[in-house]
């Protein structure tokens, strides 16, 4: 089954192989200072320049711009009409590079806010794909959808359905997540059971689905799913890193979808990443720090790795380490 | 609304199980959760034999619950009770009693200090309401099977119950009178509010009568697979909700939710190989199936005890 | 209207289960015909045409077999015989009835006797005539019919004798004319010895068989005197039934002996207040002894008369009282092993072990206790008591009667334990599910819900119970003497009379023709609590 559901057709190869505009645009990490107000960290732009730009030497104060809002809100937030929120002058340059939606996720640590997540994500033609934020619905075991943005005329229909739909603890991908705290790769949506939405819902399109539990502190906050379709991944590569069973200071590869990179694949395999000293690479690094990392630099990729990355043309990577009480349970690695 | 009503019904980690000679007991119920709230009608769908029905006899209190707890208006529930009125697929009429004389029964139970004339009154009123008036003095036999069901809803309501528990009480009706007790018990709870669980496998019925729609993977270890919140209003026209696009859509999600389900049971495929793929996907082994979530008991509990919460391992 | 009438009769036919009226009821309304007359040719008319060939393969048979007691009875002589019990049976009632009658009427019905009786002494006369008419009839026929034969017979007698004469001379001159040391001779006279033995034995044989004849024509039944007789006999037996009841409604009349005794005690009573002093004890006690003989007087009724008709009554009473006896101990017994499998594991072993127990074992064991209990039956409260009540009282329940009827009891209870255990055990769960969601209380659930459930059930079980009792009854009453058809059976049979032999044929017919009726009974009750789907609905 492993085959015949992943057994991507030739011409969706190809597809793939060219298609390098992941719904992915841009991510920023922002900090949280002593004074209460959030200054960038790091960000990752590719091409977006205008986006880098407008976020140099702001400072956004709670309720503020992206990050400040879901600073002010204290939980994850998903915005899919950045003008009315973004700080002064971002939106524009946003919307300059065809980034028309984000999510802002903060970073718990001992209770309190350390840091917040920017994910911005592409709108307009082609795209086609949806980032979700699932919380606690009307039942006292159900996940029900709250922010979302659904990209492109392809998941009309599903995003409609989907208002509707709740999870209880167990059930669907976010069900899932939330039962187990563990972040969940889904390489092909509509051939698997576990992601019970699907082409009944209008969801045809979609092929890779994760989900990421929004932690803040044991207390599972929400579930973020991120949902890739053919034509528009999320990401190039999706990965989730875990603590071995045998040496809890090493990360081995839990599970990957690679997409059109089958090369990039085989050089993962294998590969494992120490968190000892300040951590190697990319998932060592953000497991050994708590907190989500973002880099350019592709050594952070693992050497073994680095020329297939070249090769693929990979430019960004981003890891979102899951802590539950201060302990890292997996690292999740977005590559585009 | 209070967090009371909004939980009135709760079914909390709910398990049915059988014991096998043969090994491990077969639990064909297995971490059922539902929360109902007040005066709402959930309907339960699913393939059949996936358990549904064994749900709805656990929360009548007629098949004793293995675990968990069910909890309907604040109180739990310990075996069977006029609280929750069952109506089940066959009429269950006591064939030596006319329908008066049925719906007498339970009236008499349920109102033990009323006088002999409002217990008429009651009784009447009921068969009333469920279009019986010229038939209160009917055997069953004498009546179709329909309005035999109608007897077995009477019966139900008369009780005032807190619950009302249909259990496929339109299966063995031909689709005419079926579609014409839909719409009476619909006008029933209407007026009289009462909050209902309704089992069936009809799926237009389905998303006709509820305001949520529970649909069930498949046993064993059956549990709630996704919840469909129907947002029409009420009271509903047959007409208005089947011309409304929506109405389609609901369908179709549900349809393809039970053909996902049909499609792959558990224990129909093969373990999933550990190795690395050509296309590009990783699956390390025994980690959480993708493809049978159901079926990986032990992935499951692996995936839990290495990363489940305060049981760290890594630092 | 019509169609009213028919749907009630057919479901009269249907709740009675009398299947077979069914077709008669519709091709009434022309539903049908050739349908209907096909169902009655095959429920109606084939047994009717059973009936007849048993009948007449009856009377065939019954003719070739001959006892003591006379030949076996055929359709005919039983009828007749159940008429004759039937008669006698009304005769006693009506003495019955004229001993307590009083007044006008008492009068009306004496002139009425007397003026029959007046008519009879006429025709006894006539009857007596005719019976000797009739066999001086009878002695002519006889006489007719008998000297033909006596002629033969006496020629053949006189051939023979000179036949016999002619050849003993013969054969004597033969033999003196042989010559000694001829053996031929001596063999050919020897042959001619034995041929003429063989013809005369040959002769003997033919008178034999005139003989017989002439025994048949004497021993042969003259028709009308036969009737001759019956009617002399059945005038004889009038006048004398007749002259009974003239005593009856004369001076053995209660009121006509109780007015005879107030006279005289008027009459005492006179004597006593003018009797001078040392007569007065006499007078006194006079008076004293005619008032006890007018108490016991209207207290004395007429002997029962131990008729067929009142001993079926009785056994029908003995078993209906042990038919209730027991089923007042299997219906709750039953119940509490069809509710509890503990009980029912109790009483499995006792169920198993008396059920196959014989009545006739049973019957020595309940004589011995009720006559142990009873005591004299004169002095029993319990037994005093009964022969008090209204409808009972006239059967003088006696310590026989009641232990036939716990016999009947003890065996006829264990069907209806059985199968009540089994309605009860047997009840659907959709209906104890009702129960149980209604929380219904034990009494609540066992009147409402156990009971109605398993009253079809209780019922065919209580329906053999009194096809079995009703077969042990008689043979109970036959051995325990007690009044009722095993005594009138037993009472015939020691009587031995050819019209008893018919009795007991009769007796057959009563007893099935009762059981059928009781059966009949059952099924309508049977039916009556039955519904839909339950297992006993037929």
């Amino acid at each position: 089954m492993f085959s015949d559901s992943h057994l991507l057709s030739p011409t969706t190869m190809t597809d793939l192989a060219t298609a390098t505009s992941t719904l992915l645009g841009a991510a920023e990490l922002w900090r949280l200072d002593t004074d209460g107000s959030l200054s960038l960290d790091t960000g990752l732009y590719g091409s977006h320049h205008a986006l880098r730009d407008s976020a140099a030497d702001l400072r956004l104060a709670s309720g503020q711009g992206l990050a400040g809002s879901a600073l002010a809100a204290g939980r994850p937030r998903l915005f899919d009409d950045l003008a009315s929120v973004a700080a002064p002058g971002r939106a524009q340059a946003a919307a300059h590079n065809g980034l028309s939606a984000a999510a802002a996720l903060p970073r718990f640590h001992g209770g309190k806010i350390t840091s917040v997540l920017v994910l911005f994500f592409r709108g307009g033609g082609d795209a086609c794909g949806g980032a979700e934020i699932w919380s606690a619905g009307e039942g006292r075991f159900e996940l029900a959808l709250g922010e979302c943005y659904h990209a492109g005329a392809c998941l009309e229909r599903f995003a409609r359905i989907s208002k509707y739909v709740n999870f209880p603890q167990g059930a669907g991908l976010p069900g899932r997540v939330w039962e187990h705290n563990c972040p969940e790769l889904v390489p092909d949506v509509n051939a698997s059971k576990t992601f019970l939405r699907s082409s009944g819902d209008g969801g045809r399109e979609l092929s890779v689905g994760l989900g990421l539990p929004l932690m803040a502190g044991r207390n599972l906050q929400a579930v973020l799913l991120l949902l890739s379709s053919q034509t528009t991944p999320m990401a190039r590569v999706h990965e989730i890193w875990e603590p071995s069973a045998d040496d809890a200071t090493t990360l081995v590869r839990r599970h990957g979808v690679y997409g059109s990179m089958p090369d990039f694949g085989h050089a993962s395999d294998d590969l494992s990443f120490s968190t000892r000293n300040g951590g190697e690479g990319l998932p060592g690094r953000a497991a050994a720090t708590a907190e989500p990392l973002l880099t350019e630099n592709l050594d952070d990729l693992g050497i073994a790795r680095r020329d297939a990355a070249r090769n693929a043309g990979l430019t960004s990577g981003m890891a979102i380490p899951t802590v539950i009480t201060d302990t890292v349970r997996y690292v999740t690695v977005l590559l585009w | 609304m209070s967090n009371n009503d909004s939980r009135y019904v709760e079914i909390v980690n709910l398990v049915k199980a059988y014991p096998n000679p043969l090994g491990d007991a077969i639990k064909v119920v297995d971490g059922y959760n539902l929360t109902i709230k007040k005066g709402d009608l959930v309907t339960v769908i699913g393939h059949s034999g996936c358990g549904k029905s064994t749900v709805l006899m656990m929360l009548a209190g007629l098949n004793p619950i293995t675990s968990g707890d069910v909890v309907v208006d604040g109180r739990v529930v310990d075996g069977p009770g006029p609280d929750r009125a069952v109506v089940f697929q066959a009429p269950c009429l006591l064939p030596w009693l006319t329908s008066y004389g049925n719906v007498m029964l339970g009236v008499k139970r349920c109102y033990p200090h009323a006088s002999k004339k409002d217990r008429d009154d009651i009784v009447k009123y009921y068969l009333n309401l469920v279009g019986l008036a010229d038939s209160m003095h009917k055997y069953p036999r004498e009546m179709s099977g329909g309005m035999q069901q109608r007897v077995g809803i009477a019966r139900a309501i008369a009780l005032k119950p807190k619950m009302l528990l249909l259990d496929e009480p339109f299966g063995r009706l031909d689709s005419l009178t079926r579609m014409d007790l839909q719409d009476t018990i619909l006008d029933i709870l209407d007026k009289e509010k009462i909050t209902t669980m309704l089992i069936t496998h009809d799926v237009d019925e389905a998303v006709y009568m509820a305001d949520r729609i529970c649909m069930m993977t498949n046993g064993p270890e059956a549990r709630v697979g996704q919840v469909l919140n129907v947002p029409f209003e009420r009271p509903r026209t047959r007409a208005d909700v089947t011309s409304d696009d929506l109405f389609f859509d609901l369908r179709a999600s549900l349809i393809s939710f039970l053909e996902k389900n049909e499609k792959t049971r558990p224990g129909d495929q093969p373990a999933p190989a550990a190795q690395p793929l050509d296309q590009g996907v990783y699956e390390a082994p025994s980690l959480l199936d993708t493809h049978a979530p159901r079926g990986g008991g032990a992935d499951l509990v692996l995936a839990g005890s290495t990363s489940g919460p305060g049981q760290g391992t890594l630092n | 209207m019509l169609d009213g009438l028919k749907t009630f009769l057919l479901k009269a036919v249907d709740l009675s289960a009398l299947t077979f009226l069914e077709p008669v009821v519709r091709l009434a309304w022309g539903e049908e015909p050739p349908v209907q007359m096909r169902r009655i040719g095959r429920n109606i008319v084939i047994p009717l045409i059973a009936i007849g060939a048993f009948l007449v393969a009856w009377t065939l048979i019954s003719d070739k077999i001959q006892t003591k007691a006379g030949k076996l009875p055929g359709p005919v002589a039983t009828y007749t015989q159940a008429s004759k019990i039937w008669l006698t049976h009304q005769q006693e009632e009506e003495k019955k009835a004229a001993y307590d009658l009083t007044g006008p009427g008492r009068e009306a019905r004496l002139a009425e006797v007397e003026t029959r009786l007046d008519d009879l002494v006429a025709l006894d006369e006539t009857a007596r005539q005719g019976v000797i008419d009739a066999k001086a009839a009878a002695a002519d026929a006889l006489a007719q019919a008998q000297a033909p034969i006596d002629a033969k017979i006496d020629a053949l007698k006189g051939q023979i004798k000179t036949a016999k004469a002619t050849r003993k001379t013969e054969l004597k001159t033969a033999a003196a004319a042989l010559d000694a040391g001829n053996k031929d001779a001596y063999a050919t006279f020897l042959a001619s010895m034995q041929d003429g033995a063989q013809a005369i034995e040959a002769d003997e044989d033919k008178l034999d068989v005139l003989k017989a004849q002439y025994k048949a024509v004497t021993d042969a039944t003259h028709d009308p005197l036969v009737e001759a007789q019956k009617e002399a006999t059945r005038v004889a037996e009038e006048i004398q039934h007749l002259t009974a009841m003239k005593d009856l409604l004369g001076g053995r009349n209660r009121g006509e002996k109780l007015a005879g005794l107030e006279t005289k005690l008027e009459a005492a009573t006179a004597a006593f207040y003018t009797a001078p002093g040392e007569k007065a004890y006499n007078a006194a006690n006079k008076i004293s002894m005619t008032k006890r003989s007018v108490t016991r007087t209207t207290q004395a009724n007429y002997p029962t008369p131990y008729t067929l008709p009142y001993q079926v009554l009785r056994s029908i009473m003995c078993v209906f009282v042990g038919f209730l006896i027991g089923t007042a101990v299997a219906v709750p017994v039953g119940v509490l092993c069809g509710l509890s499998p503990t009980i029912m594991a109790a009483m499995t072993p006792f169920i198993a072990l008396f059920k196959p127990v014989s009545p006739i074992v049973w019957l020595p064991i309940m004589l011995i206790i009720v006559t142990g209990l009873v005591g004299d039956p004169d002095n029993n409260a319990f037994i005093q008591f009964l022969w008090k009540l209204p409808f009972i009282g006239s059967y003088e329940v006696n310590p026989a009667f009641l232990a036939s009827a716990a016999v009947v009891a003890l065996c006829s209870l264990w069907a209806t334990l059985a199968n009540t255990a089994l309605g009860v055990a047997s009840i659907d769960q959709d209906h104890i599910n009702v129960a149980r969601v209604l929380k219904l209380g034990f009494w609540n659930r066992l009147f409402k819900i156990v009971l109605p459930s398993a009253l079809p059930l209780m019922f065919a079980g209580m329906r053999i119970s009194l096809g079995v009792g009703w077969m042990v009854l008689v043979a109970a009453e036959l051995l325990a003497s007690s009044e009722g058809i095993g005594k009138y059976v037993i009472d015939q049979f020691n009587n031995g009379s050819s019209e008893s032999f018919a009795s007991l044929i009769v007796v057959v017919f009563v007893v099935g023709i009762i059981g059928l009726l009781l059966d009949r009974i059952m099924i309508v009750f049977q039916r009556a609590v039955s519904f839909d789907g339950s297992v006993a609905s037929i």
